[in-house]
């Protein structure tokens, strides 16, 4: 038979294209037609199969789709996906709440991770972020002195360029008497652009910022001044001095920390070309070679004070021989580098935009993972608690042949049905509520900050840990099911109770522990909005540019005051709350003790118009007209210094001594991040007006606001017509320093809520089951006896109990984390036990509410309903 | 049973070929035995995927009903695809066979005779 042996392939090629099925049959004919032929003519019978193989390539023989599937896994996919489909069709609602829950959760992940991405999105654009360095002095802070960054690039060869930056400030712009007021200024040197690339629309991108009154325009301010026409070369003029346009360029990103709108070239003026070493005032970015140590630059910093700070300081204080004893003294004088990279999110005070918060980023990115955790289990607890209704179907697979691993397969596939859902209704969901998540986050993401390529893979890692989280657990347990007690029904008990007991208690520890975070947040902020300022904040406007009326200061302030709710005009240079300048004074006596008070220069008027208390001596007075030399200072620095009689006690500067005439009581200068500074008045009086600057006018408004605003308003229209007022409520200024906490708190809550949410429904629907699968106990209890209450209670406890053991997880850890955020508030509430039982009888109230309905339904029910049904 | 039209007969001159064969060869009718029969009976010379394609057909049409069985050696251990006429194919049958004779025997007697 060996020669009779009949050729592999043709069969092969008539089994690769043919129906099985035919194929058997066929097989079989042209097998018996070959062997009646070989014996006599081998090579004919052999050209013969292969001949008629060819023929019966026919459209009927050929395989179509459907036989392809039973060599892959897709044909057993097909049914499990048909029985999660089924099984979704059965339980609607539960179905319906899940995905509503997940599709909620992955909403709010959604938007947290466009925000987070977007925080770290920052300087991303800058073609040499690795290598630009911010120099810092004593740490923290972000002004520099004058010659720093070109001294620093003639010292060392590892600085390969450098730029020196300073604003931003909000400029009045006029033009063809127009005036604009238009913020985002900066002024810089011409190595700007070296540093910070930015696209040219027009001029020439070299030597830009060269000339001496050289100004670039973005976009956008260029688009407001010239509606249309040639821009470069025009002329304009920037709060009073005016400035040639040499470039148009594209505005930065929104994730600049230099979000200019206009750059101007830094004046010719002593005091920015050469400065003072110890007058900082500058903001000193180096460009570092990418190969040079960072470290070891830092190294030689020390050196760098020693050689030109050092003499500088020695100078000023004859008390001190050498800068060692300087420093002994606790006085710190050091530069250090910090990466342009890191400014955004760990250095936000050097930021020169939007300042980041940290840890509220990372609070909310743990918000998130919690949200969708709260979710997960929410599948995973009804996946479980329905278990025992799907036992028969998994008893019966396992009986017809699956293994534990297809199992587990099926309820994974089911879980990524429906999370996929999800991701579609949350991304929908995202969508829509994107307007009011700008709003409150500021941020203007728009649709396509969501839809893009480079999120498609951020959705999709989502969908996948979302329906890995909530489909193993359920998975596993189901797929560990014993086939026989399965169909018998033994595991009928609803198994795995425990398990979610733990489940249900981690998400109302979540709940609570996010509760209590709101409340503490909101209790913050409204002590903080609250807080006696020991000012009238609500009584007194302030006006910028003050300076511009100062030639005509005595006939403005007569026009104000010729209205009656004006009670009072006075002058400052800074303001509580608006930012002022510290300025280092030595005390006049042997301690010889060194300060930085915050320095504000005020005019006598400001006593009344600010509502200062005068502990003791006097204000400044206009009629003495001897008071330039006198300073009144507030309590704290009196008990900085420990001065017992602190009234004519001197404090010394470079300019002269000055000597204390009056004590205010304390007041607030800022936010409540920070406590009572010492404080230095100095009076302004017409002789250093144009020096130190009026640069405030302060209003004291005593009667009909309207009124008054009106007057203010049509008073600075005459003396400045055209050009724009700007004033505020020192009160706004103040509630203005908590805008960042306020939207933390409102995102914070809102999440809050969402989360409590999310988990009220996965509650809703456990106790629905629970409830169905006890009905007939319940029933039972009523004919043996029991009382509705009774039965109520019952079951109350047990979600009672559960409340009660995520107390013990929850607030632990909420302590811990409320006690380290109101570390950065020096004004601060109290911890107290309120804090917690608020959030906690609101937790406890809407789950009992939750689940009571539901009991009171099941127990108040006729037990013959329920047994009847056997 | 309701006995079938003529108009509604659709059937092949080799497909009536194969049917009558399949007939005629009774319980033993499979693609291999069909096509010798046919050339024993009728000398013609058919290809075996002739055969198969005009018996799929004929069931497809309901005049044959199939049925596996009969695995040999010689077929490699491969299965038998044995067809049967159905009643429907009896039918048919007769209503060609009526027709022809029908046909047959209006033919002038003269035309038979001079042959």
């Amino acid at each position: 038979m060996t020669s009779a042996n009949p050729p592999k392939l043709p069969f092969r090629i008539l089994r690769w294209f043919c129906k099985p099925w035919y194929a058997e049959v066929i097989e079989g004919d042209l097998l018996e037609l070959y062997h009646r032929q070989v014996a006599t003519h081998p090579t004919k019978a052999r050209l013969a199969a292969y001949m008629n193989v060819i023929r019966f390539f026919r459209w009927r023989y050929i395989k179509d789709l459907e036989d392809f599937q039973p060599n892959t896994p897709f044909g057993m996919f097909k049914t499990y996906f048909k029985v999660t489909m089924r099984s979704m069709g059965k339980n609607k609602v539960q179905t319906t709440l899940n995905i509503l829950g997940l599709s909620m959760a992955i909403a709010a992940c959604l938007l947290i991770l466009i925000h987070i991405k977007y925080q770290f999105a920052f300087d991303k654009h800058l073609p040499q972020l690795e290598n630009i360095y911010r120099v810092t002095l004593n740490e923290r802070g972000g002004n520099t002195p004058a010659l720093l960054v070109k001294q620093m690039q003639a010292d060392y060869p590892e600085v390969l360029n450098g730029t020196r930056i300073s604003g931003p400030l909000e400029s009045v712009i006029s033009l063809q008497g127009r005036y604009i007021r238009q913020g985002g200024g900066i002024y810089a040197d011409s190595t700007f652009f070296d540093l910070f690339p930015a696209t040219f629309l027009a001029g020439r991108s070299g030597q830009v910022l060269s000339g001496p009154r050289d100004v670039v325009l973005t976009k956008r301010v260029s688009d407001k001044l010239f509606p249309n026409g040639e821009v470069v070369g025009e002329e304009i003029n920037v709060d009073g001095d005016d400035y040639r346009i040499t470039a148009v360029i594209e505005n930065p990103p929104a994730t600049s920390s230099i979000p200019y709108e206009f750059i101007l070239s830094m004046p010719r003026e002593s005091w920015v070309t050469n400065g003072w070493w110890t007058g900082n005032n500058f903001y000193s970015y180096l460009l570092v070679d990418p190969n040079a140590n960072i470290d070891q630059l830092e190294g030689k910093f020390p050196d760098f004070v020693q050689r030109y700070i050092g003499p500088e300081i020695l100078g000023f204080y004859d008390a001190y021989a050498t800068l060692e004893d300087y420093f002994a003294e606790g006085h710190q004088y050091s530069f250090g580098l910090v990466p342009m990279k890191d400014i955004h999110l760990h250095h936000p005070r050097l930021s020169l935009g939007t300042r980041a918060d940290y840890q509220s980023i990372l609070t909310f990115g743990g918000v998130a993972v919690f949200i969708l955790l709260i979710a997960c289990i929410n599948y995973v607890n009804m996946a479980t608690a329905r278990s025992s209704l799907r036992a028969k179907e998994i008893g019966m697979r396992k009986v017809m042949g699956s293994v534990k691993s297809l199992i587990a397969q099926q309820f994974l596939l089911e879980s990524f049905v429906i999370t996929s859902i999800a991701m579609v209704a949350g991304l929908v969901l995202a969508l829509v509520c994107l307007p009011y998540f700008n709003q409150v986050s500021l941020g203007s993401y728009g649709i396509w900050d969501i839809v893009n390529l480079e999120n498609a893979l951020w959705f999709f890692l989502i969908l996948i840990a979302t329906s890995l989280l909530s489909g193993i657990y359920p998975a596993l347990y189901l797929a560990s099911f014993r086939p026989i007690a399965a169909l018998k029904g033994e595991t009928v008990k609803g198994g795995g109770s425990r398990m979610r007991s733990g489940l249900v208690i981690f998400q109302f520890s979540i709940s609570l522990l996010l509760m209590v975070g709101t409340y503490i947040v909101y209790q913050q902020i409204s002590l903080m909005s609250n807080r006696k300022l020991g000012l009238a904040t609500e009584q007194t406007y302030v006006i910028r540019d003050a300076r511009k009326i100062a030639g005509d200061f005595g006939a403005f302030k007569n026009q104000l005051l010729s209205q009656a709710a004006i009670s009072q005009v006075g002058l400052a240079n800074g303001y509580p709350s608006g930012g002022m300048a510290d300025w280092n004074y030595t005390s006049v006596d042997e301690d010889q003790i060194q300060l930085s008070p915050n320095n504000i220069f005020v005019s006598s008027e400001i006593l009344e118009v600010w509502g200062l208390k005068l502990q003791s001596g006097r204000f400044f007075s206009a009629n003495l007209g001897t008071d330039t030399m006198n300073i009144v200072v507030n309590e704290t620095l009196v008990k900085t210094l420990g001065w017992e009689e602190p009234l004519g006690k001197m404090l010394g500067r470079s300019e002269g001594h000055f000597k204390i005439i009056g004590v205010v009581e304390d007041f607030a200068l800022g936010s409540a991040k920070s406590g009572n500074a010492p404080v230095v008045f100095r009076y302004l009086n017409d002789g250093v007006f144009d020096i130190f600057g009026g640069d405030y006018l302060m209003v004291k408004i005593d009667g009909n606001l309207r009124d008054a605003l009106e007057h203010i308003e049509a008073t600075w229209d005459r003396f400045l017509p055209n050009y724009p007022l700007d004033g505020r409520f020192m009160d706004d200024s103040f509630q203005a320093l908590y805008d960042g906490e306020r939207r933390f708190g409102l995102l914070f809550s809102g999440f809050s809520v969402l989360a409590i949410v999310i988990a009220s429904i996965g509650l809703f629907t456990l106790s629905a089951f629970v409830l169905e699968r006890k009905r007939k106990e319940i029933a039972i209890r009523k004919v043996l006896g029991a009382r509705v209450g009774q039965i109520f209670v019952r079951i109350m406890t047990y979600f009672g109990r559960l409340i009660i053991a995520s107390t013990f997880i929850a607030v632990p850890v909420a302590f811990y984390l409320g006690h380290d955020w109101l570390d950065n508030y020096v004004e601060r509430i109290d911890l107290s036990s309120m804090i917690f039982v608020i959030p906690l009888a609101l937790l406890a109230l809407i789950s009992l509410v939750t689940v009571a309905l539901q009991t009171y339904r099941t127990a108040a029910n006729n037990p013959l309903d329920s047994l009847k049904e056997e | 049973m309701n006995d079938m039209k003529e108009e509604k007969v659709q059937i092949g001159e080799f497909e009536e070929l194969v049917l009558l064969v399949t007939a005629i060869l009774h319980e033993d009718a499979y693609g291999v035995r069909v096509m010798d029969e046919i050339g024993a009976q009728t000398g013609r010379k058919v290809n075996i995927s002739g055969v198969h394609t005009a018996l799929d057909r004929l069931e497809k049409k309901g005049y044959l009903s199939s049925y596996m069985g009969g695995a040999t050696a010689e077929r490699g251990g491969r299965s038998k695809r044995y067809f049967k006429v159905t009643n429907l194919g009896v039918q048919v049958l007769e209503i060609n066979r009526r027709v022809r004779n029908t046909l047959y025997d209006q033919i002038p007697k003269v035309l038979l005779e001079t042959r």
